[in-house]
């Protein structure tokens, strides 16, 4: 565990945040990556900070100054777990981190789906029920 | 060509698209010796261009039509993302095309070696009869042929495209009158859950159209794709048809798998780009790519005799590798095949073809209405083709005289096209404004808020028939040139008011079609940066977007008074030049009018290969019947 988020609990507050558990964060295999890329983003004050606001409610409450600062950096990292694209912060470009990244995305899987272009369903999968996808409806003839 | 090859070709073909790559190909298939000079870029490799333009696409942050697609400052091309509206309505537009009218042209294309036909859609309707003669219903421009002329070649084109269908249903429920006992190369795709869901309670009910006397009766029809099915043992009488799959081998077991991202790229090469045909050309065909043309020559007598193109080096994109050389060669026949917009923008260039005063104007585009919203349930977006089935009852009869027609298609990728896709959704559920003050959507609730906001997404795409209108125009600007020197096009665009009515019809009827799925309408016209299309008809606010279907700016015509190109879109001024590809269109109907194009330039290759046979037949001594001046000029 310690290798993969850090150790400093960067997968749990992750999960906390995302609504995804985190054996279901491990499995993209995107742990550490993101890890680097939100602390590289933030900065290491603004990433402690982040890491200390305890607990991690379901519901932040909402405020201005350093309370606020936390929420957006909180979207942020919902944003890179649900995307695989960093949004930007305080007026920096957005971008995409990998193609893995896309890949491996959460929006798609909150709904069952998968991102366009990647692990397609199979010949005539997209006339199943939802439900389906996962067991890949198959050919409907 | 360079110095100590001295090549000789039959055909120079402008253009490595759709339409160029096929007459490529049935000149080749002749023995014709065709030069095609393509403005964008090649991949050397086949197999290893595709994999990095998936790649390219699964990285883009925007993932654009053109992302998949390597492109260079010396052939730029106009990109969605160039327009942007303002909130106080009208738009703003920043890209290689320029844009003058009223409201924007809202397509793009590419300039990449299959040009915008490796971002299509794939769909392959058919135009119906009735399309080829709108001027009966009070607009638009009547071709010179119908559809009995061009029937064959539909057949042609869908065999060699590939397309899956269902003849049975195309004849009974959209009323084409195919041939007896035709199948198509595949069968049907199976229609979307979504189209079922759809189907369950829309078909055999009615809804009111305003430009229709009678109630319009909804039926949920397939749409003819031209990517891999299952193949119909029958077709043929028979013979039955062997799929095209990657790098355009044959494979007898390549399929539609459900990617979801048709357009911009199949990464399982199940859909027919014009790469694949381009693998199959005869050695006969050459391909240059990086080769921008830049003018077409002509003699004395006004007879095609070659081009001018300039060819750019291999820098990566960055506009500073490499240098720009300048090339002659000749040919027998020319063929322009680059695109509506680039083929106006080379005949203006040339100062060629515009006896009419038609080059660059009745410029054409199927303008979209969408609606968009939420069913009741879970309906498993983005899966498979981006529309597998659609509406087709207003497309056809006298409500054409009121309102524009349209065709409805059935959108399977949730909002994507409407709002950007999920990454908008979570967007809108994030920061502070996510529920409307009640605090940010954090973990399980933030998680449970996606699946009910993505997973019911639907969307409607009313894609309008607009007709021709000479206003409507490329023209260029020499005070605006791009990193070759060469002037940049202009678009001068509008809606005329029977589209606008069409678009106020199409709401009416999507307003019916909502309440009869019990879905939630999240469509939203109000002016803003997404909207660069707004616009205000009667008092309400209304969006478009543009189909990337650009049509009309070569018309053809009866007359080279009135129009640029004859029936067989060679241009009435200059014998030896052809303009082909969807500018030829004198309508764009409701159908995509990839398939009439591919049609149309199968027909024409069989003219330009007549023209070739006559110059090389031996000249005939001692016949008095023939024709002393029967060379390469109008056989017709």
């Amino acid at each position: 565990m310690q290798a993969l988020d850090g150790g400093d609990g960067f997968l749990a507050k992750s999960a906390a945040l995302t609504g995804f558990s985190e054996e279901e964060l491990r499995a993209t295999g995107m742990s550490q990556e993101y890890r680097a890329v939100v602390r590289e983003r933030a900065g290491a004050d603004r990433y402690r900070l982040f890491m200390e606001e305890e607990p991690c409610p379901d519901r932040a409450d909402e405020g201005h100054g350093p309370q606020e600062a936390r929420a957006e950096l909180a979207d942020a990292v919902i944003h890179l777990w649900y995307t695989g694209s960093w949004p930007g912060l305080d007026g920096a470009a957005p971008f995409t981190v990998s193609a893995r990244a896309y890949a491996a995305g959460l929006v798609w899987r909150a709904f069952g789906g998968q991102p366009p272009g990647v692990g397609p369903g199979g010949f005539g999968s997209w006339a199943g029920a939802p439900g389906d996808v996962a067991a890949g409806a198959g050919a409907a003839r | 060509m360079s110095p100590g090859r001295p090549q000789v070709y039959d055909v120079i073909v402008v253009g490595g698209g759709f339409a160029g790559t096929l007459m490529a190909h049935r000149l080749g298939e002749r023995g014709r010796r065709v030069l095609v000079l393509e403005a964008g870029v090649r991949a050397v490799n086949a197999a290893q261009g595709h994999r990095r333009a998936v790649d390219s696409y699964l990285a883009a942050s925007a993932k654009v039509p053109g992302s998949p697609y390597p492109s260079h400052p010396a052939a730029p091309w106009p990109e969605v993302t160039d327009l942007t509206g303002a909130s106080g309505g009208g738009y703003r537009s920043d890209g290689y095309l320029i844009q003058r009218g009223g409201l924007p042209y809202a397509s793009g294309y590419v300039r990449a070696n299959g040009g915008t036909g490796n971002v299509w859609t794939g769909l392959t309707p058919r135009m119906h009869p009735e399309d080829f003669r709108t001027d009966l219903f009070g607009y638009g421009r009547a071709w010179p042929i119908g559809y009995a002329d061009l029937e064959p070649y539909y057949r042609a084109a869908e065999r060699e495209i590939g397309v899956a269908a269902d003849a049975e249903e195309q004849r009974a429920r959209v009323g084409l009158p195919l041939p007896h006992g035709y199948v198509f190369p595949m069968r049907a795709l199976p229609p979307s859950h979504l189209d079922r869901l759809m189907a369950g309670r829309l078909d055999g009910r009615c809804v009111k159209d305003p430009g229709a006397e009678d109630p319009v009766e909804l039926r949920v029809v397939g749409t003819p794709h031209a990517r891999n099915g299952v193949p119909n043992p029958s077709y043929e009488g028979g013979a039955g048809y062997v799929p095209v799959g990657a790098s355009g081998q044959p494979d007898q077991h390549n399929r539609c798998v459900g990617h979801a991202s048709c357009i911009p790229v199949c990464p399982a090469q199940a859909k027919y780009t014009p790469l694949k045909t381009q693998a199959r050309w005869s050695p006969t065909v050459t391909l240059v790519d990086r080769a921008v043309v830049s003018r077409v020559l002509v003699d004395g007598t006004g007879r095609a005799t070659g081009v001018e193109y300039l060819s750019y080096g291999d820098g990566d994109g960055d506009g500073h590798g490499g240098g720009v050389d300048r090339h002659r060669v000749t040919a027998d026949v020319v063929v322009l095949a680059a695109h509506a917009v680039e083929n106006a923008k080379l005949l203006l260039l040339s100062g060629l073809a515009n006896r009419s005063d038609q080059v660059g104007r009745n410029l054409m585009d199927h303008p979209v209405l969408l609606a968009w919203g939420l069913m009741p349930e879970q309906v498993g977006p983005y899966r498979g083709p981006g529309s597998t089935s659609g509406l087709e009852g207003f497309r056809f009869g006298r409500a054409r005289r009121r309102r524009a027609p349209f065709r409805i298609e059935i959108g399977n990728w949730g909002w994507v096209w409407a709002t950007g896709g999920p990454e908008g959704d979570l967007a809108a559920l994030l920061g502070p404004a996510g529920r409307q003050g009640r605090g940010r959507l954090r973990g399980a609730a933030l998680r449970a808020a996606v699946r009910d906001r993505v997973g019911r997404q639907f969307a409607l795409q009313f894609e309008m028939e607009q007709g021709a209108d000479p206003a409507n125009r490329i023209t260029l600007d020499p005070g605006s040139r791009d990193a070759l020197g060469l002037p940049r096009p202009v678009a001068t665009y509008d809606l005329a008011p029977h589209v606008r009515d069409g678009i106020a019809a199409a709401k009416e009827v999507s307003d019916q079609i909502f309440a009869l799925l019990g879905a939630e309408d999240h469509s939203d016209y109000a002016p803003g940066p997404g909207q660069p299309g707004h616009f205000v008809h009667h008092g309400r606010s209304y969006a478009f977007r543009g189909a990337g279907h650009g049509a009309g700016t070569h018309i053809m015509g009866d007359s080279p008074s009135t129009s640029v190109v004859d029936e067989w879109q060679r241009c009435w001024d200059h014998p030896g030049l052809y303009a082909i590809g969807c500018g030829s269109l004198p309508s764009v109907a409701t159908s995509n009018p990839t398939l009439t194009m591919a049609a149309l330039a199968l027909r024409s290759a069989e003219r330009v290969e007549g023209e070739l046979a006559a110059r090389d037949r031996p000249v005939a001594l001692h016949r008095r019947t023939a024709p002393a001046t029967t060379t390469t000029g109008d056989a017709s």
